[in-house]
C-alpha cells in the first residue's frame, strides 16, 4: 500500500511512489553486513530523498551496546563504505532517526514492541515495520519466531505492515530450507518475506530482463537452434577472508551456485513473463528451475568438477592454499572451486548446455554470462574462420557491459577473416551512478516490490537441484581428496576437461 | 558568404580521424563511443571556454560529438573558422574513452552557412540534443532551425534578461506545435529537488487534504538577475504547486478550482545565491503551515516543518542541492522522454511573473 494517490504533488517526479512512513528493525546492527552496506544504503537513499518523511531505524542486538560507541562506528562505517561521503547534515538527520533497543531477556521482544510503539507516536511512522535480520542464518528461526509471539508480525491498525527481510543463505540444503521457510510462514505471510540475493539488485542483472525482453534482435536467437552454449563464470579472486569456519560448511556450490549462479541462468533461462508483476517473474524463474537436468550419481563425475585452491600468487602477492587458512581443517573436502555442464530440458533448450563455473582464488573477480552462437551452417570462408564466430558476452561485473563478436574481413586483397568485438559499457554510456545492489533491495521492501526478492518454491527448488549434487559427491563417503588448482589460475585441469570432452573451451576473461 | 563549406568539412573530419590516431598508444584500445550529437549555442567567447570545460566533464560519461557554435557579431568574415579537437579521459575499466569537439564560429555574415554545416557534421544514427546559451531562444531563427533538428533543445531560462518576458517567450516556443515537446529548461530542472520537498510535506494523507485550501504561499529566492523579486525559479516552483492542485492565474492573481484566491508573495534574501530559492511558507484551512527553510552554512539540505492546529510534526532534513549545468545537462539526458509536469507549470509561471512584473 503506497500513498501516491493520496499526494497529487507526487505525480510526475522522480519518485512517484512515496514510500509510506515506515521504521526498519535491523537485527545485528553492529555485524559486518549492517556497517559495510546496510547504514550507508540507508544513508544513500536519505541522500537521494527516497525515503518517507517520517522514518526510523531501531538496531537491535542481544547484548549491551553504548549508545555512543554504536553511533561512532555506524559513522565510520558509512565514511568508510558509503559510494559517496556522508555530509555532516544529512547524517544527524538520519543518526537523529537511529535507536537501539536490546532484545536480550524473556521481556527482550515486549520491549522492542514498546520501543517501535513508541516511535510510532513521536516520528509518525504509522506502525509500519520492515524487520531485517542482518544476523548469522543460525539467529534467523528464533528471531522470527520471537517476533510472532510479541505479535510484531501482524499489521497494526489502519492496514499497517510488517515485512520480514531475510539474507541468504535460507537453509544449507532442501530440507533445512523448508524447515526455516515453515518457521518464517508460520509467522509472517509469504507476500511479508523478502529473500534477499543481492545479486538481484545489481543493475547489470536487471539488465538482462531488459535485455532480453526489452530488444526484438536478439529474443528470437535465444534458443537451442542458434545458441551452441552458455557459459556462466562467477570468478573472486579473494579467498575465504576470515570466514573459513562458515565456507568449511558451505563451500562455494551453497556459497555462490545455489544462488546467484543459479538466479543468472534463470534470468538467462526462463520465457518472457506475461507482465513485470513479482509473481509473474517469479513463476518464470520457477519454471527453469523445474527444468533443470537432474544428474544421475553415477554420472556426477563427468558432469561435474570440484577443487581446492592451493598456495599460489593472487594480485602480485603470495596466498595460502585453502587447507591453510584460518579456521580450516587441514584434511578439508570443501570445494572452492566448482564447475558443471547443466541442461534446461524444455523447448527453448533442449540440447544446450549450459556450463557453469565458480571460485575463489581465481585471477580476477568476474562474473559474466556468455551465450556462444552456433557454427554457420556452411563454411564459406573455408579455414579463415573458425566457425563458432559469434559470441554474445554479459558482463555482470565488474565493467559492466555488454560485447558482441562477430567475423570482419581484414582489409587486403585476399580474403582473410578476423574476429572483431564490438563493445557496450555502462559506465561510458550512462551518467547516473548506479546505486548500490542494497540500496535498491531495501527501497524495494519498504515500497512493497517483491520482485527482486527469491521466493520459498525458488529457494527450494534450486537446494532440491543442489542437494543432488550433494548426493552424488557423497558416494565415496568423503575419502577421495578433491583436486587442487593453484590460487590465481583458472581452477584445474579437470575444469578444462569438461568442455574439451565436447570439444570447447573456457572463454579467457 | 563564398566558403566552400563541403571542403571544409572535409578537411575537419579528416583532423578528427588523425586526432583518433594519435590518441592510440600501443595495443591500448581507444574506444569511440557516441551517444549523440551535442550541438552548444554561445554567444560569448567566455561562456565558450566554460562551455568546453563542461563538455569534457560530460565525457566520460555521455561520449560523442559535441559542435560548439560561437557566435560573435563582432567577426565580419564571410566564412566560418572551424576547429577540432578530442577530450579524452579513462573510462569503465581503464579504458580510454574519447569525445570529439568540433568548434564553428560564425559573425553576422557568415550565419546562413551554419545549418547545412551542422547537417554534414552530424554523427548518423545518434540524437541531436542543443544546448541553447545565446540569449532568448524564442526570438532567434537559429533557434528556431535547431529545435526543428534536435531530438532535446535545452536553454536556461534563468539566465534570460527578464523573468516575466523569458518565461512569456519561452512559454510561446513550448506552445508552436513543432518544438514543444523536445524544449527543456534548466531553470525548471534546477528546481527538481524543491519540488520533491515540497511534496514531500503533503505524504502524509491528512495534510494532503489540505492540498485543496491553501490560502497563501510565500516564496524567499536568491535575486535574480534584473530588478523585483520574482525569480524564474520561484515563479516555476509556484507554478508548478498550482498546476498540480488545478489553479488559474488571472491578472497575476491565483485563485483554486472553487475560485477562492491563493495569495502569492516572493521575497529576496540577498545572501541567498541566483536563482537560489531560500524558503517557502505554505498556509492551508484553519492553522494550516508548512514551511521549508534551507539550512544555513552552505549545505544542501532544507529543513520541513509542519502544524496542523496545534499539531506539529516532527521536523526533518531533506537534501535539495543545487546542481551545476553540468550535472543538470546529465539529469537532462538521463530522462530525455517529455515531462509532464513542465508545460502546465510553465504557463502558469509565465502568468504568475508576468503580473508581478505589472504589478
Amino acid at each position: 500500500m503506497t500513498i501516491d494517490t493520496a499526494n497529487p504533488l507526487r505525480a510526475g517526479l522522480r519518485q512517484e511512489r512515496a514510500a509510506e512512513p515506515c521504521t526498519v528493525v535491523i537485527f545485528g546492527l553492529t555485524g559486518d553486513l549492517a556497517q559495510r552496506k546496510l547504514v550507508p544504503a540507508l544513508y544513500n537513499l536519505h541522500h537521494d530523498r527516497l525515503l518517507p518523511g517520517a522514518f526510523a531505524v531501531v538496531g537491535t542486538a542481544r547484548g549491551e551496546v553504548d549508545d555512543a560507541e554504536l553511533r561512532a562506528s555506524l559513522r565510520a562505517g558509512a565514511d568508510k563504505h558509503s559510494r559517496r561521503s556522508p555530509s555532516d547534515e544529512l547524517w544527524q538527520e538520519l543518526d537523529r532517526r537511529l535507536s537501539y533497543c536490546g532484545t536480550a531477556g524473556p521481556d527482550g521482544y515486549a520491549a522492542l514492541a514498546r520501543h517501535l510503539d513508541k516511535i510510532d507516536e513521536t516520528e509518525g511512522t504509522g506502525g509500519n515495520r520492515l524487520f531485517y535480520l542482518a544476523t548469522p542464518p543460525s539467529a534467523f528461526a528464533p528471531i522470527v519466531k520471537s517476533l510472532g509471539e510479541a505479535g510484531l508480525n501482524r499489521p497494526g491498525k489502519n492496514g499497517s505492515f510488517a515485512r520480514l527481510v531475510v539474507e541468504k543463505p535460507v537453509g544449507i540444503d532442501l530440507e533445512s530450507a523448508q524447515k526455516l521457510n515453515s518457521v518464517l510462514n508460520s509467522v509472517f505471510e509469504e507476500k511479508d518475506v523478502y529473500r534477499i540475493d543481492h545479486y538481484l539488485g545489481k543493475e547489470t542483472v536487471q539488465n538482462l530482463l531488459v535485455f532480453r525482453f526489452g530488444n526484438a534482435i536478439f529474443e528470437p536467437l535465444w534458443n537451442q537452434k542458434y545458441i551452441d552454449h552458455v557459459q556462466i563464470t562467477v570468478s573472486e579472486s579473494i579467498g575465504v577472508e576470515g570466514r573459513g569456519a562458515y565456507f568449511e560448511h558451505a563451500g562455494i556450490t551453497r556459497d555462490i551456485v545455489q544462488n546467484h549462479l543459479l538466479q543468472l541462468m534463470c534470468l538467462i533461462a526462463m520465457e518472457p513473463p506475461a507482465s513485470l508483476d513479482a509473481d509473474a517473474i517469479r513463476d518464470e524463474k520457477v519454471k527453469v528451475l523445474q527444468a533443470l537436468r537432474g544428474i544421475p550419481i553415477d554420472r556426477i563425475d563427468e558432469e561435474t568438477v570440484r577443487a581446492q585452491y592451493a598456495a599460489g600468487v593472487v594480485n602480485g602477492k603470495p596466498v595460502p592454499g585453502y587447507r591453510e587458512e584460518e579456521s580450516v581443517s587441514p584434511e578439508s573436502r570443501t570445494e572452492t572451486y566448482m564447475a558443471m555442464r547443466a541442461y534446461v530440458d524444455n523447448w527453448r533448450w533442449a540440447g544446450v548446455p549450459f556450463y557453469l563455473r565458480a571460485g575463489k582464488r581465481l585471477p580476477k573477480r568476474v562474473t559474466e554470462v556468455a551465450l556462444q552462437f552456433s557454427a554457420v551452417p556452411h563454411r564459406l570462408f573455408g579455414h579463415g574462420t573458425r566457425g563458432l564466430a559469434n559470441t554474445l558476452a554479459l558482463r555482470i561485473q565488474p565493467d559492466e557491459g555488454i560485447t558482441l563478436k562477430f567475423e570482419s574481413k581484414v582489409p587486403g586483397p585476399n580474403p582473410r577473416i578476423r574476429p572483431v568485438t564490438m563493445e557496450f559499457r555502462y559506465g561510458t554510456s550512462f551518467g547516473e551512478q548506479p546505486p548500490e545492489a542494497y540500496e535498491r533491495l531495501l527501497l524495494d521492501a519498504v515500497l512493497g516490490d517483491s520482485t527482486l526478492f527469491i521466493r520459498r518454491d525458488e529457494v527450494e527448488e534450486s537446494w532440491a537441484y543442489i542437494d543432488q549434487l550433494y548426493r552424488g559427491w557423497g558416494q565415496d563417503g568423503g575419502v577421495t581428496a578433491l583436486p587442487e588448482y593453484t590460487a590465481g589460475t583458472w581452477g584445474p585441469a579437470e575444469g578444462e576437461v569438461l568442455l574439451a570432452r565436447d570439444s570447447r573451451i573456457w572463454r579467457r576473461l | 558568404m563564398s566558403v566552400d563549406s563541403v571542403s571544409s568539412v572535409s578537411a575537419i573530419e579528416a583532423e578528427l580521424d588523425d586526432l583518433w590516431r594519435g590518441e592510440a598508444h600501443g595495443d591500448e584500445a581507444v574506444l569511440r563511443s557516441c551517444v549523440m550529437n551535442l550541438i552548444v549555442v554561445c554567444a560569448d567567447r567566455n561562456r565558450a571556454a566554460e562551455t568546453t570545460t563542461q563538455i569534457a566533464t560530460l565525457s566520460g560519461s555521455y561520449p560523442g560529438r559535441a559542435i560548439l557554435v560561437l557566435l560573435d557579431d563582432d567577426d565580419d568574415r564571410d566564412s566560418l573558422t572551424m576547429y577540432a579537437s578530442a577530450h579524452c579521459r579513462r573510462g569503465a575499466g581503464g579504458a580510454q574513452v574519447c569525445n570529439e569537439q568540433i568548434t564553428i564560429e560564425a559573425g553576422p555574415k557568415s550565419r546562413a552557412l551554419l545549418s547545412p554545416t551542422l547537417l554534414q557534421f552530424l554523427v548518423a544514427d545518434c540524437p541531436v540534443f542543443t544546448w541553447w546559451q545565446a540569449g532568448n531562444a524564442a526570438e532567434n531563427p537559429l533557434a528556431r532551425e535547431l529545435t526543428g533538428l534536435s531530438e532535446l533543445f535545452i536553454l536556461d531560462s534563468g539566465r534570460f534578461d527578464e523573468p516575466g518576458r523569458s518565461l512569456a517567450t519561452l512559454d510561446r516556443l513550448v506552445d508552436q506545435a513543432d518544438c514543444g515537446d523536445h524544449v527543456r529548461d534548466l531553470a525548471w530542472k534546477r528546481q527538481e529537488g524543491w519540488r520533491e520537498a515540497v511534496a514531500a510535506m503533503f505524504d502524509n494523507a491528512a495534510h494532503a487534504a489540505l492540498l485543496g485550501e491553501v490560502t497563501s504561499i510565500l516564496l524567499r529566492t536568491g535575486p535574480p538577475a534584473a530588478e523585483g523579486c520574482t525569480s524564474v525559479a520561484g515563479a516555476y516552483l509556484a507554478g508548478w504547486l498550482g498546476s498540480r492542485l488545478g489553479w488559474t492565474v488571472e491578472n497575476g492573481t491565483l485563485r483554486r478550482p472553487d475560485g477562492e484566491a491563493v495569495a502569492l508573495r516572493f521575497e529576496c534574501n540577498e545572501n541567498a545565491g541566483w536563482e537560489e530559492i531560500d524558503a517557502i511558507r505554505i498556509e492551508a484551512g484553519e492553522g494550516a503551515v508548512f514551511g521549508a527553510r534551507r539550512l544555513g552554512g552552505g549545505g544542501d539540505g532544507v529543513r520541513l516543518r509542519s502544524r496542523v492546529g496545534t499539531a506539529s510534526s516532527p521536523p526533518s532534513i531533506q537534501r535539495v542541492g543545487f546542481p551545476d549545468d553540468g550535472r543538470l545537462l546529465t539529469r537532462v539526458f538521463e530522462r530525455p522522454g517529455r515531462d509532464p509536469l513542465f508545460a502546465g507549470a510553465l504557463e502558469l509561471a509565465a502568468g504568475i511573473a508576468a503580473g508581478e512584473n505589472e504589478a
